[in-house]
Protein backbone atom coordinates (compact mmCIF):
# COMPACT_ATOMS: atom_id res chain seq x y z
CA UNK A 1 0.00 0.00 0.00
CA UNK A 2 3.02 2.38 1.00
CA UNK A 3 6.25 1.78 -0.33
CA UNK A 4 9.24 3.76 0.12
CA UNK A 5 11.93 3.42 -2.11
CA UNK A 6 15.82 4.46 -1.45
CA UNK A 7 14.40 7.50 -0.01
CA UNK A 8 17.01 10.40 0.82
CA UNK A 9 16.69 13.81 2.27
CA UNK A 10 19.91 15.92 3.24
CA UNK A 11 19.38 19.36 5.53
CA UNK A 12 22.24 20.61 7.07
CA UNK A 13 23.79 18.56 9.65
CA UNK A 14 21.19 15.73 9.64
CA UNK A 15 20.09 13.26 6.90
CA UNK A 16 17.46 10.50 6.04
CA UNK A 17 19.57 8.23 4.48
CA UNK A 18 18.72 4.93 2.15
CA UNK A 19 15.03 4.72 3.80
CA UNK A 20 13.26 1.63 2.18
CA UNK A 21 9.70 0.80 4.12
CA UNK A 22 6.95 -1.23 3.01
CA UNK A 23 3.38 -0.69 4.71
CA UNK A 24 0.33 -2.78 4.08
CA UNK A 25 -3.10 -1.44 3.97
CA UNK A 26 -5.32 -0.77 6.89
CA UNK A 27 -1.77 -1.20 8.89
CA UNK A 28 -1.40 0.47 12.06
CA UNK A 29 3.03 0.87 11.80
CA UNK A 30 4.84 3.35 14.21
CA UNK A 31 8.06 4.83 13.46
CA UNK A 32 10.35 4.58 16.53
CA UNK A 33 13.32 6.59 17.52
CA UNK A 34 14.72 9.19 19.94
CA UNK A 35 14.08 12.85 19.49
CA UNK A 36 16.50 13.69 16.54
CA UNK A 37 16.57 10.62 14.76
CA UNK A 38 14.21 11.73 11.69
CA UNK A 39 11.10 10.48 12.54
CA UNK A 40 8.95 13.41 11.71
CA UNK A 41 10.90 14.52 8.55
CA UNK A 42 9.84 10.87 7.21
CA UNK A 43 6.56 11.23 7.98
CA UNK A 44 6.68 15.08 6.63
CA UNK A 45 8.11 13.51 3.22
CA UNK A 46 5.30 10.79 2.92
CA UNK A 47 3.08 13.63 3.81
CA UNK A 48 4.38 16.35 0.63
CA UNK A 49 5.42 18.34 3.09
CA UNK A 50 9.30 18.28 2.49
CA UNK A 51 10.72 17.50 -0.60
CA UNK A 52 12.59 14.26 -0.89
CA UNK A 53 16.49 14.73 -2.72
CA UNK A 54 15.72 11.15 -3.97
CA UNK A 55 14.05 7.77 -4.05
CA UNK A 56 10.48 7.53 -4.36
CA UNK A 57 7.02 6.95 -2.45
CA UNK A 58 4.08 4.86 -3.79
CA UNK A 59 0.71 5.42 -2.53
CA UNK A 60 -1.04 2.43 -4.01
CA UNK A 61 0.94 1.39 -6.59
CA UNK A 62 1.10 5.38 -7.57
CA UNK A 63 4.16 7.49 -7.93
CA UNK A 64 3.44 10.08 -5.66
CA UNK A 65 7.12 11.24 -4.86
CA UNK A 66 6.09 14.78 -6.86
CA UNK A 67 2.92 15.23 -5.78
CA UNK A 68 2.10 18.38 -3.98
CA UNK A 69 0.35 17.18 -0.46
CA UNK A 70 -3.15 18.43 -1.03
CA UNK A 71 -3.20 16.20 -3.72
CA UNK A 72 -1.94 13.11 -1.66
CA UNK A 73 -5.00 12.30 0.60
CA UNK A 74 -3.17 11.96 3.41
CA UNK A 75 -3.79 13.76 7.00
CA UNK A 76 -1.34 14.21 9.61
CA UNK A 77 -1.81 15.11 13.39
CA UNK A 78 0.63 16.61 15.10
CA UNK A 79 1.91 16.45 18.71
CA UNK A 80 0.52 20.01 19.44
CA UNK A 81 -2.90 19.72 17.51
CA UNK A 82 -2.18 22.58 15.17
CA UNK A 83 -5.55 23.42 15.22
CA UNK A 84 -6.64 26.86 13.45
CA UNK A 85 -6.82 29.76 16.35
CA UNK A 86 -9.24 31.33 14.09
CA UNK A 87 -11.73 29.12 13.64
CA UNK A 88 -14.21 27.28 15.91
CA UNK A 89 -14.18 23.35 16.37
CA UNK A 90 -16.91 22.52 13.87
CA UNK A 91 -14.80 24.83 11.40
CA UNK A 92 -11.74 23.23 11.90
CA UNK A 93 -13.01 19.58 11.94
CA UNK A 94 -15.11 20.63 8.39
CA UNK A 95 -11.87 22.68 7.18
CA UNK A 96 -10.80 19.95 4.64
CA UNK A 97 -14.78 19.91 2.94
CA UNK A 98 -13.68 23.12 1.84
CA UNK A 99 -11.42 21.23 -0.41
CA UNK A 100 -12.92 17.50 -0.54
CA UNK A 101 -16.23 17.35 -1.24
CA UNK A 102 -17.69 14.13 0.22
CA UNK A 103 -21.17 13.21 -0.62
CA UNK A 104 -22.35 12.00 3.22
CA UNK A 105 -20.02 14.90 5.25
CA UNK A 106 -22.93 15.54 8.03
CA UNK A 107 -23.26 12.08 8.95
CA UNK A 108 -19.63 11.33 8.99
CA UNK A 109 -19.17 14.45 11.48
CA UNK A 110 -21.80 13.37 13.54
CA UNK A 111 -20.03 10.10 13.53
CA UNK A 112 -16.78 11.16 14.16
CA UNK A 113 -18.10 14.17 16.69
CA UNK A 114 -19.87 11.26 18.52
CA UNK A 115 -16.93 8.39 18.73
CA UNK A 116 -14.66 11.05 20.08
CA UNK A 117 -17.51 12.48 22.67
CA UNK A 118 -16.91 16.42 21.24
CA UNK A 119 -20.28 17.20 20.54
CA UNK A 120 -20.27 19.81 23.70
CA UNK A 121 -16.81 21.68 21.92
CA UNK A 122 -18.29 22.21 18.45
CA UNK A 123 -18.79 26.00 18.95
CA UNK A 124 -15.63 26.77 21.60
CA UNK A 125 -12.58 27.78 20.15
CA UNK A 126 -9.12 26.07 20.29
CA UNK A 127 -7.46 28.05 23.16
CA UNK A 128 -10.37 27.36 25.24
CA UNK A 129 -10.10 23.30 25.24
CA UNK A 130 -7.89 20.96 27.29
CA UNK A 131 -5.07 18.92 25.60
CA UNK A 132 -7.14 15.89 25.10
CA UNK A 133 -10.17 17.54 23.77
CA UNK A 134 -7.38 19.57 21.11
CA UNK A 135 -6.34 15.85 20.46
CA UNK A 136 -9.91 14.77 20.04
CA UNK A 137 -11.14 17.47 17.97
CA UNK A 138 -7.43 17.42 15.88
CA UNK A 139 -7.86 13.66 14.64
CA UNK A 140 -11.95 14.27 13.95
CA UNK A 141 -10.68 17.01 11.39
CA UNK A 142 -7.60 14.74 10.03
CA UNK A 143 -10.51 11.57 9.73
CA UNK A 144 -13.57 13.89 7.82
CA UNK A 145 -11.64 13.90 4.44
CA UNK A 146 -11.74 9.95 4.38
CA UNK A 147 -7.90 9.98 4.14
CA UNK A 148 -6.07 6.75 2.63
CA UNK A 149 -3.56 7.50 5.45
CA UNK A 150 -3.28 8.61 8.94
CA UNK A 151 0.09 10.05 10.24
CA UNK A 152 -0.13 10.72 13.93
CA UNK A 153 3.44 13.04 14.72
CA UNK A 154 4.05 11.90 18.63
CA UNK A 155 0.54 12.36 20.11
CA UNK A 156 -0.03 11.45 23.31
CA UNK A 157 3.75 13.21 24.42
CA UNK A 158 1.59 16.39 25.33
CA UNK A 159 -0.72 14.73 26.90
CA UNK A 160 -0.93 13.86 31.04
CA UNK A 161 -1.26 10.01 31.69
CA UNK A 162 -4.84 9.70 32.44
CA UNK A 163 -5.79 11.68 29.08
CA UNK A 164 -3.18 9.81 27.21
CA UNK A 165 -4.33 6.22 28.42
CA UNK A 166 -7.65 7.63 27.17
CA UNK A 167 -6.95 8.77 23.71
CA UNK A 168 -4.74 6.05 23.30
CA UNK A 169 -7.81 3.86 23.68
CA UNK A 170 -9.71 6.21 21.15
CA UNK A 171 -7.38 5.90 18.33
CA UNK A 172 -7.29 2.36 18.94
CA UNK A 173 -11.01 2.18 18.21
CA UNK A 174 -11.36 4.20 15.60
CA UNK A 175 -8.64 2.13 14.00
CA UNK A 176 -10.49 -0.97 13.93
CA UNK A 177 -13.93 0.69 12.93
CA UNK A 178 -12.30 2.83 10.22
CA UNK A 179 -9.22 0.73 8.99
CA UNK A 180 -7.40 3.35 8.13
CA UNK A 181 -3.41 2.60 7.27
CA UNK A 182 -1.96 4.79 10.25
CA UNK A 183 1.80 5.81 10.47
CA UNK A 184 2.80 6.80 14.61
CA UNK A 185 5.64 8.76 14.89
CA UNK A 186 6.95 8.30 18.64
CA UNK A 187 10.10 7.87 21.21
CA UNK A 188 7.88 5.62 23.63
CA UNK A 189 7.72 2.50 23.08
CA UNK A 190 5.05 1.27 25.45
CA UNK A 191 2.65 3.34 23.32
CA UNK A 192 4.02 1.08 19.50
CA UNK A 193 3.24 -1.61 22.36
CA UNK A 194 -0.64 -0.73 23.05
CA UNK A 195 -1.26 0.22 19.43
CA UNK A 196 0.85 -0.79 16.16
CA UNK A 197 1.02 -4.21 14.87
CA UNK A 198 4.28 -3.17 13.02
CA UNK A 199 7.36 -1.14 13.71
CA UNK A 200 10.12 0.45 12.44
CA UNK A 201 13.17 1.67 14.67
CA UNK A 202 14.76 4.74 13.48
CA UNK A 203 18.32 6.29 14.48
CA UNK A 204 20.59 8.74 13.13
CA UNK A 205 18.09 9.05 10.04
CA UNK A 206 18.65 5.28 9.08
CA UNK A 207 16.06 2.73 9.63
CA UNK A 208 17.57 0.00 12.21
CA UNK A 209 14.90 -2.81 12.04
CA UNK A 210 11.59 -3.38 11.25
CA UNK A 211 9.11 -6.08 11.91
CA UNK A 212 6.03 -6.94 14.01
CA UNK A 213 6.29 -5.50 17.33
CA UNK A 214 6.35 -8.80 19.13
CA UNK A 215 9.53 -9.48 16.74
CA UNK A 216 11.02 -6.07 17.94
CA UNK A 217 10.50 -6.38 20.99
CA UNK A 218 11.66 -9.66 21.39
CA UNK A 219 14.60 -10.19 18.49
CA UNK A 220 16.32 -6.28 18.82
CA UNK A 221 19.03 -6.98 15.93
CA UNK A 222 21.24 -3.91 17.51
CA UNK A 223 22.17 -2.81 20.78
CA UNK A 224 20.38 0.70 20.23
CA UNK A 225 17.33 -1.31 19.45
CA UNK A 226 17.98 -3.51 22.54
CA UNK A 227 18.30 -0.23 25.00
CA UNK A 228 15.30 1.43 23.00
CA UNK A 229 12.81 -1.46 23.39
CA UNK A 230 13.44 -1.34 27.02
CA UNK A 231 16.07 -4.17 27.42
CA UNK A 232 18.41 -3.05 30.61
CA UNK A 233 20.66 -5.86 30.55
CA UNK A 234 23.23 -5.59 27.62
CA UNK A 235 26.71 -7.14 27.95
CA UNK A 236 29.50 -8.42 26.17
CA UNK A 237 28.93 -12.47 25.40
CA UNK A 238 32.65 -12.76 26.86
CA UNK A 239 32.24 -11.15 30.06
CA UNK A 240 28.64 -13.40 30.67
CA UNK A 241 30.79 -16.80 29.70
CA UNK A 242 32.82 -16.19 32.76
CA UNK A 243 29.77 -16.52 34.98
CA UNK A 244 28.03 -19.33 32.94
CA UNK A 245 28.52 -22.18 30.82
CA UNK A 246 27.34 -20.66 27.42
CA UNK A 247 27.46 -23.26 24.88
CA UNK A 248 25.98 -22.02 21.66
CA UNK A 249 27.36 -18.32 21.60
CA UNK A 250 28.40 -18.26 18.28
CA UNK A 251 31.78 -16.64 17.51
CA UNK A 252 29.86 -13.56 15.36
CA UNK A 253 27.39 -12.80 18.66
CA UNK A 254 29.41 -10.46 20.58
CA UNK A 255 26.39 -9.05 22.88
CA UNK A 256 23.51 -10.85 24.99
CA UNK A 257 20.87 -8.84 26.02
CA UNK A 258 18.15 -10.16 28.80
CA UNK A 259 15.34 -8.33 29.38
CA UNK A 260 14.54 -7.62 33.23
CA UNK A 261 11.61 -9.05 33.95
CA UNK A 262 13.22 -12.22 32.32
CA UNK A 263 15.94 -12.16 35.00
CA UNK A 264 14.56 -14.54 38.52
CA UNK A 265 16.04 -13.14 42.19
CA UNK A 266 16.29 -15.83 44.66
CA UNK A 267 18.01 -17.49 47.57
CA UNK A 268 18.71 -20.26 46.15
CA UNK A 269 18.21 -23.30 43.50
CA UNK A 270 16.29 -21.64 40.82
CA UNK A 271 13.92 -23.25 38.78
CA UNK A 272 16.11 -21.86 35.47
CA UNK A 273 18.38 -23.13 32.86
CA UNK A 274 21.37 -20.64 33.96
CA UNK A 275 22.20 -19.72 37.97
CA UNK A 276 25.15 -17.83 39.78
CA UNK A 277 25.50 -15.85 42.71
CA UNK A 278 25.47 -12.38 42.76
CA UNK A 279 25.47 -9.23 45.19
CA UNK A 280 22.35 -6.21 45.69
CA UNK A 281 23.77 -3.06 45.09
CA UNK A 282 20.76 -1.07 44.53
CA UNK A 283 17.24 -1.21 45.51
CA UNK A 284 14.21 1.03 44.16
CA UNK A 285 10.26 0.52 44.80
CA UNK A 286 8.12 2.64 42.77
CA UNK A 287 5.19 0.91 44.09
CA UNK A 288 4.19 -1.30 41.01
CA UNK A 289 7.40 -3.10 40.39
CA UNK A 290 10.94 -3.26 42.27
CA UNK A 291 14.23 -2.84 40.66
CA UNK A 292 16.69 -4.81 41.98
CA UNK A 293 20.70 -4.42 41.07
CA UNK A 294 22.71 -7.42 41.22
CA UNK A 295 26.79 -7.63 40.58
CA UNK A 296 27.95 -11.10 39.50
CA UNK A 297 31.38 -11.06 38.53
CA UNK A 298 32.27 -8.21 36.10
CA UNK A 299 28.44 -7.37 35.51
CA UNK A 300 25.42 -5.81 37.08
CA UNK A 301 22.45 -6.78 35.93
CA UNK A 302 18.71 -5.00 36.39
CA UNK A 303 16.26 -6.99 37.79
CA UNK A 304 12.28 -6.51 38.10
CA UNK A 305 10.24 -8.08 40.70
CA UNK A 306 6.76 -7.72 42.31
CA UNK A 307 6.47 -5.47 45.46
CA UNK A 308 5.18 -8.87 46.89
CA UNK A 309 8.26 -11.06 45.75
CA UNK A 310 10.54 -8.18 46.66
CA UNK A 311 9.38 -8.32 50.69
CA UNK A 312 8.87 -12.02 50.89
CA UNK A 313 12.46 -12.42 50.22
CA UNK A 314 13.45 -8.76 52.22
CA UNK A 315 16.24 -8.10 49.85
CA UNK A 316 18.53 -4.92 50.69
CA UNK A 317 21.40 -3.67 49.79
CA UNK A 318 24.65 -6.08 50.17
CA UNK A 319 22.72 -9.08 50.37
CA UNK A 320 23.91 -12.16 48.54
CA UNK A 321 21.32 -13.71 46.59
CA UNK A 322 20.83 -15.81 43.38
CA UNK A 323 20.08 -14.36 39.97
CA UNK A 324 18.80 -16.72 37.15
CA UNK A 325 17.42 -16.97 33.69
CA UNK A 326 16.36 -19.48 30.98
CA UNK A 327 18.27 -20.15 27.38
CA UNK A 328 14.80 -18.81 25.99
CA UNK A 329 15.52 -15.46 26.90
CA UNK A 330 18.63 -14.94 25.69
CA UNK A 331 18.92 -12.55 22.99
CA UNK A 332 22.00 -12.66 21.16
CA UNK A 333 23.09 -9.57 19.44
CA UNK A 334 25.47 -9.81 16.58
CA UNK A 335 26.71 -6.06 16.48
CA UNK A 336 27.87 -3.40 18.59
CA UNK A 337 24.84 -0.68 17.67
CA UNK B 1 7.57 53.05 41.51
CA UNK B 2 10.28 55.44 39.74
CA UNK B 3 9.72 53.66 36.89
CA UNK B 4 5.41 54.78 36.18
CA UNK B 5 7.05 58.11 37.11
CA UNK B 6 9.20 57.75 34.31
CA UNK B 7 6.46 56.29 32.14
CA UNK B 8 4.30 59.56 33.41
CA UNK B 9 7.29 61.88 31.75
CA UNK B 10 7.39 60.35 28.86
CA UNK B 11 3.35 60.56 28.18
CA UNK B 12 3.99 64.15 29.13
CA UNK B 13 6.73 64.55 26.88
CA UNK B 14 4.52 63.29 24.15
CA UNK B 15 1.15 64.37 25.06
CA UNK B 16 1.75 67.82 25.87
CA UNK B 17 3.24 69.13 22.85
CA UNK B 18 0.33 67.91 20.88
CA UNK B 19 -2.54 69.01 23.52
CA UNK B 20 -0.51 72.31 23.75
CA UNK B 21 -0.91 72.83 20.01
CA UNK B 22 -4.41 71.68 19.85
CA UNK B 23 -5.67 73.78 22.41
CA UNK B 24 -3.64 77.08 21.87
CA UNK B 25 -4.85 77.36 18.09
CA UNK B 26 -6.51 80.44 17.39
CA UNK B 27 -9.92 79.07 16.23
CA UNK B 28 -10.48 81.84 13.49
CA UNK B 29 -7.18 81.35 12.21
CA UNK B 30 -7.94 77.42 12.27
CA UNK B 31 -11.42 78.13 9.63
CA UNK B 32 -10.08 80.08 7.97
CA UNK B 33 -6.71 77.86 6.97
CA UNK B 34 -9.65 74.90 6.48
CA UNK B 35 -11.08 77.37 3.90
CA UNK B 36 -7.32 77.67 2.54
CA UNK B 37 -7.15 75.46 -0.94
CA UNK B 38 -3.52 75.32 -0.61
CA UNK B 39 -3.58 73.68 2.70
CA UNK B 40 -6.65 71.32 1.66
CA UNK B 41 -4.94 70.19 -1.49
CA UNK B 42 -1.41 69.40 1.06
CA UNK B 43 -3.09 67.49 3.08
CA UNK B 44 -4.99 65.54 0.50
CA UNK B 45 -1.81 65.21 -1.53
CA UNK B 46 -0.04 63.81 1.76
CA UNK B 47 -2.92 61.37 2.68
CA UNK B 48 -3.44 59.96 -1.20
CA UNK B 49 0.57 59.25 -1.51
CA UNK B 50 0.99 57.89 1.92
CA UNK B 51 -2.22 55.75 1.27
CA UNK B 52 -0.95 54.92 -1.97
CA UNK B 53 2.71 53.76 -0.59
CA UNK B 54 1.07 51.36 2.02
CA UNK B 55 -0.52 49.69 -0.82
CA UNK B 56 2.33 49.45 -2.50
CA UNK B 57 4.45 48.15 0.48
CA UNK B 58 1.50 45.79 1.25
CA UNK B 59 2.01 44.30 -2.42
CA UNK B 60 5.64 44.26 -2.55
CA UNK B 61 6.28 43.61 1.10
CA UNK B 62 4.22 40.86 2.48
CA UNK B 63 5.00 38.15 0.13
CA UNK B 64 8.74 39.35 1.02
CA UNK B 65 7.62 38.84 4.63
CA UNK B 66 6.45 35.59 4.40
CA UNK B 67 9.10 34.30 2.12
CA UNK B 68 11.66 35.55 4.94
CA UNK B 69 9.85 33.75 7.64
CA UNK B 70 9.46 30.44 5.96
CA UNK B 71 12.75 30.00 4.23
CA UNK B 72 16.33 29.85 5.76
CA UNK B 73 18.93 30.62 3.34
CA UNK B 74 22.88 31.57 3.26
CA UNK B 75 23.05 35.83 3.54
CA UNK B 76 19.67 35.55 5.11
CA UNK B 77 21.04 37.89 8.09
CA UNK B 78 22.54 40.04 5.09
CA UNK B 79 19.25 40.83 2.95
CA UNK B 80 17.16 41.43 7.00
CA UNK B 81 20.13 43.98 7.32
CA UNK B 82 19.64 45.46 4.23
CA UNK B 83 15.67 46.02 4.70
CA UNK B 84 16.53 47.75 7.65
CA UNK B 85 19.28 50.04 6.57
CA UNK B 86 16.35 53.12 5.68
CA UNK B 87 15.18 53.24 9.33
CA UNK B 88 18.84 54.14 10.21
CA UNK B 89 19.81 56.51 7.14
CA UNK B 90 19.13 60.30 8.06
CA UNK B 91 16.01 61.28 5.79
CA UNK B 92 17.45 64.17 3.73
CA UNK B 93 20.40 61.50 3.21
CA UNK B 94 17.77 59.23 1.84
CA UNK B 95 16.34 62.31 -0.23
CA UNK B 96 20.26 62.93 -1.57
CA UNK B 97 20.33 59.36 -2.46
CA UNK B 98 17.19 58.80 -3.76
CA UNK B 99 17.66 62.55 -6.23
CA UNK B 100 20.86 61.12 -7.50
CA UNK B 101 19.40 57.62 -8.77
CA UNK B 102 16.07 59.24 -10.11
CA UNK B 103 18.48 62.17 -11.86
CA UNK B 104 19.30 62.18 -15.46
CA UNK B 105 22.17 60.84 -14.18
CA UNK B 106 22.21 58.00 -13.17
CA UNK B 107 20.56 54.94 -15.80
CA UNK B 108 17.52 54.58 -13.86
CA UNK B 109 16.62 58.18 -14.02
CA UNK B 110 17.08 57.93 -17.65
CA UNK B 111 14.84 54.14 -17.93
CA UNK B 112 12.60 55.83 -16.22
CA UNK B 113 12.40 59.41 -18.43
CA UNK B 114 12.21 57.17 -21.25
CA UNK B 115 9.17 55.77 -19.64
CA UNK B 116 7.85 58.64 -19.69
CA UNK B 117 7.92 58.63 -15.51
CA UNK B 118 8.96 61.79 -14.33
CA UNK B 119 9.92 61.43 -10.36
CA UNK B 120 11.59 64.24 -9.35
CA UNK B 121 8.88 67.09 -8.50
CA UNK B 122 5.98 64.98 -8.98
CA UNK B 123 3.92 62.75 -6.66
CA UNK B 124 5.65 60.16 -7.86
CA UNK B 125 8.48 61.24 -5.79
CA UNK B 126 7.13 61.54 -2.71
CA UNK B 127 5.51 57.95 -2.65
CA UNK B 128 9.24 57.03 -3.81
CA UNK B 129 10.89 58.46 -0.94
CA UNK B 130 7.51 57.64 1.18
CA UNK B 131 8.29 54.40 0.71
CA UNK B 132 12.31 54.09 0.98
CA UNK B 133 11.85 54.84 4.44
CA UNK B 134 8.66 53.38 5.82
CA UNK B 135 8.76 49.67 3.70
CA UNK B 136 10.97 48.37 6.52
CA UNK B 137 8.42 48.84 9.17
CA UNK B 138 5.66 47.10 7.43
CA UNK B 139 8.06 44.19 5.81
CA UNK B 140 9.40 43.51 9.84
CA UNK B 141 5.62 43.96 11.36
CA UNK B 142 4.30 41.33 8.63
CA UNK B 143 7.76 39.03 9.18
CA UNK B 144 6.91 38.80 13.09
CA UNK B 145 3.52 38.33 12.16
CA UNK B 146 4.67 35.33 9.80
CA UNK B 147 7.03 33.73 12.34
CA UNK B 148 4.67 33.30 15.22
CA UNK B 149 2.33 31.29 13.36
CA UNK B 150 3.62 27.72 13.54
CA UNK B 151 4.35 26.31 10.04
CA UNK B 152 2.49 22.95 11.53
CA UNK B 153 -0.74 25.00 10.75
CA UNK B 154 0.27 25.66 7.31
CA UNK B 155 1.17 21.91 6.85
CA UNK B 156 -1.85 20.22 8.42
CA UNK B 157 -4.23 22.57 5.92
CA UNK B 158 -1.99 21.69 2.44
CA UNK B 159 -2.78 17.90 3.90
CA UNK B 160 -6.24 18.72 4.10
CA UNK B 161 -6.20 19.60 0.41
CA UNK B 162 -5.50 23.63 0.65
CA UNK B 163 -3.26 24.54 -2.20
CA UNK B 164 -0.52 26.90 -1.38
CA UNK B 165 -2.65 29.92 -1.96
CA UNK B 166 -5.96 28.52 -0.32
CA UNK B 167 -3.72 27.70 2.55
CA UNK B 168 -1.79 31.36 2.73
CA UNK B 169 -5.34 32.83 2.19
CA UNK B 170 -7.51 30.88 4.71
CA UNK B 171 -4.69 29.92 7.26
CA UNK B 172 -1.50 32.15 7.48
CA UNK B 173 -2.98 35.92 6.05
CA UNK B 174 -6.39 34.86 8.23
CA UNK B 175 -4.38 34.52 11.55
CA UNK B 176 -1.54 37.04 11.18
CA UNK B 177 -3.97 40.21 9.75
CA UNK B 178 -3.81 41.96 12.57
CA UNK B 179 0.42 41.83 12.77
CA UNK B 180 -0.05 43.01 8.77
CA UNK B 181 -2.38 45.97 9.67
CA UNK B 182 -0.43 46.96 12.47
CA UNK B 183 2.66 47.01 9.97
CA UNK B 184 0.57 49.08 7.43
CA UNK B 185 -0.43 51.79 10.24
CA UNK B 186 2.99 52.08 10.82
CA UNK B 187 4.05 52.58 7.34
CA UNK B 188 1.48 54.97 6.80
CA UNK B 189 1.98 57.13 9.91
CA UNK B 190 5.22 57.26 8.80
CA UNK B 191 4.64 58.46 5.51
CA UNK B 192 2.36 61.04 6.97
CA UNK B 193 4.99 62.07 8.92
CA UNK B 194 7.45 61.71 6.47
CA UNK B 195 9.53 65.13 5.43
CA UNK B 196 13.45 65.44 5.08
CA UNK B 197 13.13 62.99 1.68
CA UNK B 198 10.54 64.11 0.11
CA UNK B 199 11.42 68.03 0.48
CA UNK B 200 14.57 67.04 -1.57
CA UNK B 201 12.73 64.74 -4.08
CA UNK B 202 9.43 66.62 -4.43
CA UNK B 203 9.04 70.24 -2.91
CA UNK B 204 5.96 70.61 -5.21
CA UNK B 205 3.46 69.59 -5.05
CA UNK B 206 3.67 70.27 -1.62
CA UNK B 207 2.93 67.50 1.31
CA UNK B 208 1.59 68.91 4.54
CA UNK B 209 4.88 69.34 6.55
CA UNK B 210 6.23 70.80 3.63
CA UNK B 211 3.75 73.52 3.79
CA UNK B 212 4.10 73.73 7.44
CA UNK B 213 7.67 74.19 6.53
CA UNK B 214 7.12 76.61 3.80
CA UNK B 215 4.70 78.65 5.85
CA UNK B 216 7.06 78.64 9.31
CA UNK B 217 10.20 80.24 6.98
CA UNK B 218 7.35 82.42 5.29
CA UNK B 219 5.08 83.91 8.05
CA UNK B 220 6.54 82.18 11.34
CA UNK B 221 4.72 80.00 13.90
CA UNK B 222 1.38 81.72 13.83
CA UNK B 223 0.67 80.67 10.22
CA UNK B 224 2.24 77.45 10.57
CA UNK B 225 0.61 76.47 13.52
CA UNK B 226 -3.24 75.94 12.37
CA UNK B 227 -2.11 73.38 9.34
CA UNK B 228 0.00 71.58 11.79
CA UNK B 229 -3.24 71.50 14.01
CA UNK B 230 -5.15 70.38 11.19
CA UNK B 231 -2.63 67.77 10.24
CA UNK B 232 -2.50 66.19 13.76
CA UNK B 233 -6.64 65.71 13.92
CA UNK B 234 -6.83 64.07 10.67
CA UNK B 235 -3.54 61.50 11.62
CA UNK B 236 -5.16 61.08 14.90
CA UNK B 237 -8.79 60.12 13.48
CA UNK B 238 -7.26 57.56 11.00
CA UNK B 239 -4.89 55.95 13.50
CA UNK B 240 -7.47 55.88 15.95
CA UNK B 241 -10.15 54.28 13.53
CA UNK B 242 -7.30 51.54 12.28
CA UNK B 243 -6.37 51.11 15.53
CA UNK B 244 -10.14 49.88 16.73
CA UNK B 245 -10.30 47.90 13.55
CA UNK B 246 -7.13 45.96 14.68
CA UNK B 247 -8.55 46.06 18.41
CA UNK B 248 -11.87 44.47 17.34
CA UNK B 249 -10.01 41.73 14.92
CA UNK B 250 -8.41 40.99 17.85
CA UNK B 251 -11.76 40.64 20.04
CA UNK B 252 -13.63 38.48 17.38
CA UNK B 253 -10.33 35.99 17.05
CA UNK B 254 -10.10 35.33 20.65
CA UNK B 255 -14.35 34.26 20.71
Amino acid sequence: MIKIKDLKLTFPGFSLDSINLSINKGEFFSLLGPTGSGKTVLLESIAGLKRIDSGKIYINNRDVTNLNPEKRNISIVYQDCALFPNMNVKENITYGLRFRKHKNYSSRLDLLVEMLGIEKLLNRYPHNLSGGEQQRVALARALIVEPDILLLDEPFSALDVNTKEIVQSEIKNIHSALKITTIMVTHNFSEVFSLAEKVAIIYKGKIQQVGTVEEVFKKPNSKFTARFVGMKNIFPASDIKNLINLEDIKENKHYIGLRAEDIIVGKENLQTDYQFKGKITAVYNNGIYSEVKVKAGDITFTAYLTPNRFFELELHENKPVTLGFNKRNINFISESG
Amino acid sequence: MISAFFGLVIIFFIMYPIANSLLTTNGKILIETLKDKEVINSIWTSIFTATITTIIAFILGVPFAYFLARNDFKGKRIVESIIDIPIVIPHTVAGIILLTIFSRQCWIGRLLDSLGLEVIGTRIGIVAAMLFVSMPLLINAAKDSFLSISPKLENVSRSLGANHWQTFLYITFSIGWRGILTGMILTWARSISEFGAVIILTYHPMIAPTLIFDRFNAFGLQYSKPVSTILIIISLIIFIVLRIIARRGAAVDKN
